[in-house]
């Protein structure tokens, strides 16, 4: 699908400065859930009234893209003629939000967001590409160890935003946990230590865990740039998908559940910790935890990903499309480490021993 | 004229008589060469007539079974030493120690004062090397007399500075320095990693209600906690030994 300006027929893109679509050829913007509403809702499972069941108007689909048109290839990827340049434009199975490689024009899939795979909501990007490109630097300049070459050469492959499909689940559990404690007070002559076994239990909630739900990206780097706000979440619509890149899920809630439980049984167990109150010290001898009820949502999340490559390696960058945190993993100069050791250690040594000697020397 | 030459030969064939009466050094054990102890004599015989006194050390290879106390005691009372003085005896093969102290000595050399000498030479002792141990001794012995002629015996809470251990501190220093600069630049190495699989959900806890809370003692421990005995406020303890003189004076064992 491409969002065709109602005033110009340009393609539109969603801006993330202003939370609205605009043209950036005439100016104009749009509200994105306005938009939508104001569509035939071909894609969405409805049909707008006056309009029979799979019959398409394409004079006010303004740009929708339909399952058919879109071609499977022998190597099981999609491809389509983009309306706006002719360009062939390919995705794989699970693609569902680009831009044609050639003229730039946001391209949707609707039918990969219909019926049983809507999202329920999304976290429209709040950070626009310049900032992400800006905080890619400063990432890399505070860190004091990358080699100064790769801080140098200031070149990424690629920038996309990608509303990343994500399960976030609610449960409500039971949890226990059983430790072992002690606690030890003076008495005359001596001093008395006293044993216990320890029980702890609680309903806990949890809310929205995330958990990527898109075996291309790496688990661990959807994790690290946690937490989302998801006060700021809207109801779904593609509209706010427009110049964004965008996959639907290909991991089921069932296997993303097994992570979040495993993080639900580490929370359980620390917070029935911090009510061992009381003691000198005390540790976990074993917990359970039993879900009464859970739910998943799918949601899209907003995410800047950068590429660079640097000494034949690849490094990828993720940004938190609506906070702006960024993460990622870098190199570090062995030399710059060795340099860095030596300046600490050698004042660290002549302080040391200064002190030692003061202290001898007064008493 | 005889008579004379008499005399002198029997002051070179015979010096095994002229061993006590004054000598510091009486090494029974071998414990040093002689060269050693001539040297620490030397050291002795200068403190002891600096201050009046008798300074002696006094080795010999094994107790038999009697306790150094007594024979240090009885060393100095049968050997011709004066009214005032100390003596310090090393058993090589029982490897145990005494101070025996007489007269002014007993209060310039008290027992605080005597324990922290042992604590000064008890690891030249163990490894054997009496050479440092005597020395030190020796030094010491001269440092505590003068303070007791100014009025100042070393006492509890007035014992002399500890000297400056320079290489055990040195190591110290660059052990410290070498892990507080080992643990910066592996924080900072550290940050360039910043990709880390999410452990828990603590965010996420929207509520949590206690339902259930018990804990019960499953044994107790009693540990007995020793107070070390000290002897109050410092001054000399005191004994009598077998010749009727008062001597004050400490033992061990090394």
């Amino acid at each position: 699908m491409e969002y065709k300006c109602q005033s110009c027929g340009g393609s539109m893109e969603f801006d993330s400065a202003s939370q609205k679509l605009i043209c950036p050829y005439c100016g104009a913007s749009f509200d994105p859930a306005a938009y939508d509403a104001s569509m035939q809702d071909g894609g969405q499972g409805q049909p707008a009234e006056g309009q029979q069941v799979g019959e398409f108007d394409e004079t006010q689909q303004l740009g929708m893209v339909n399952q058919q048109e879109w071609n499977v290839n022998e190597d099981g990827l999609m491809s389509y003629i983009c309306k706006n340049c002719g360009g062939e434009v390919v995705g794989d199975e699970s693609l569902a939000s680009t831009n044609c490689p050639y003229c730039d024009s946001p391209i949707i899939r609707n039918d990969q967001f219909a019926g049983m795979l809507k999202p329920e909501f999304l976290i429209p990007f709040k950070v626009d590409k310049k900032t992400a490109k800006e905080k890619l630097n400063e990432f890399i300049s505070s860190k004091k160890l990358v080699p100064a070459v790769f801080r140098d050469q200031k070149h990424i492959d690629e920038i996309k935003g990608v509303y990343v499909p994500f399960w976030l689940f609610d449960a409500d559990v039971f949890a226990e946990a059983q430790f072992k404690a002690r606690r030890s007070h003076h008495v005359p002559n001596g001093e008395e230590i006293e044993y216990y076994d320890v029980y702890r239990s609680g309903e806990l909630s949890f809310r929205n865990i995330p958990a990527d739900a898109a075996s291309k990206i790496e688990d661990a780097m959807m994790d690290s740039i946690e937490p989302f706000d998801m006060n700021e979440a809207v109801p779904f619509s593609t509209a706010y998908l427009a110049g964004f890149m965008a996959d639907k899920y290909d991991v089921s809630p069932e296997e993303c559940m097994k992570r979040g439980l495993q993080r639900i049984k580490s929370s359980a167990d620390e917070t029935l910790g911090h009510e061992v109150n009381h003691f000198d010290s005390h540790t976990l001898e074993a917990s359970n935890v039993v879900v009464r009820n859970s739910a998943s949502h799918y949601a899209l999340l907003p995410v800047w990903i950068l590429n660079t490559t640097w000494n034949g390696n690849q490094y990828r960058f993720a940004m938190n499309g609506q906070t702006g945190k960024f993460i990622g993993d870098l190199p570090y100069d062995k030399s710059l480490y060795k340099k860095y050791f030596l300046r600490t250690a050698i004042p660290a040594i002549l302080i040391i021993f200064a002190v030692l000697f003061f202290i001898w020397w007064i008493r | 004229m005889a008579f004379a030459i008499l005399l002198f030969l029997a002051g070179i064939f015979l010096p095994g008589t002229l061993q006590a009466a004054g000598n510091h050094v009486v090494d029974d054990a071998h414990a040093i060469t002689s060269g050693e102890a001539s040297e620490v004599a030397a050291m002795l015989d200068k403190t002891s007539s600096a201050y009046g006194v008798d300074v002696v050390i006094y080795t010999i290879p094994s107790l038999g079974g009697s306790d150094a106390t007594s024979v240090a005691d009885d060393y100095y009372d049968y050997n011709d030493y004066g009214p005032d003085g100390i003596l310090f005896l090393v058993s090589t093969e029982s490897r145990q120690w005494a101070i025996s102290t007489r007269g002014t000595c007993i209060r310039a050399f008290t027992d605080a004062g005597q324990a922290y000498i042992i604590d000064q030479i008890k690891d030249y002792m163990s490894e054997g090397n009496y050479y440092s141990a005597f020395k030190e001794f020796a030094k010491l012995a001269d440092d505590y007399l003068k303070q007791a002629k100014d009025g100042k015996p070393y006492d509890k809470g007035n014992l002399p500075k500890k000297p400056f251990k320079g290489v055990r501190d040195a190591i110290i220093s660059i052990l410290g320095g070498l892990g507080i600069g080992l643990g910066r630049a592996s924080l900072l190495k550290a940050e360039t990693k910043t990709v880390k699989e999410a452990k828990n959900a603590t965010g996420y806890l929207a509520d949590c209600q206690i339902t259930g809370a018990y804990e019960y003692v499953t044994h107790r421990e009693f540990h007995r906690i020793e107070r070390s005995s000290s002897s109050g406020g410092g001054g000399s303890s005191t004994h009598t030994s077998s010749s009727g003189a008062t001597h004050g004076g400490s033992s061990g064992s090394f």
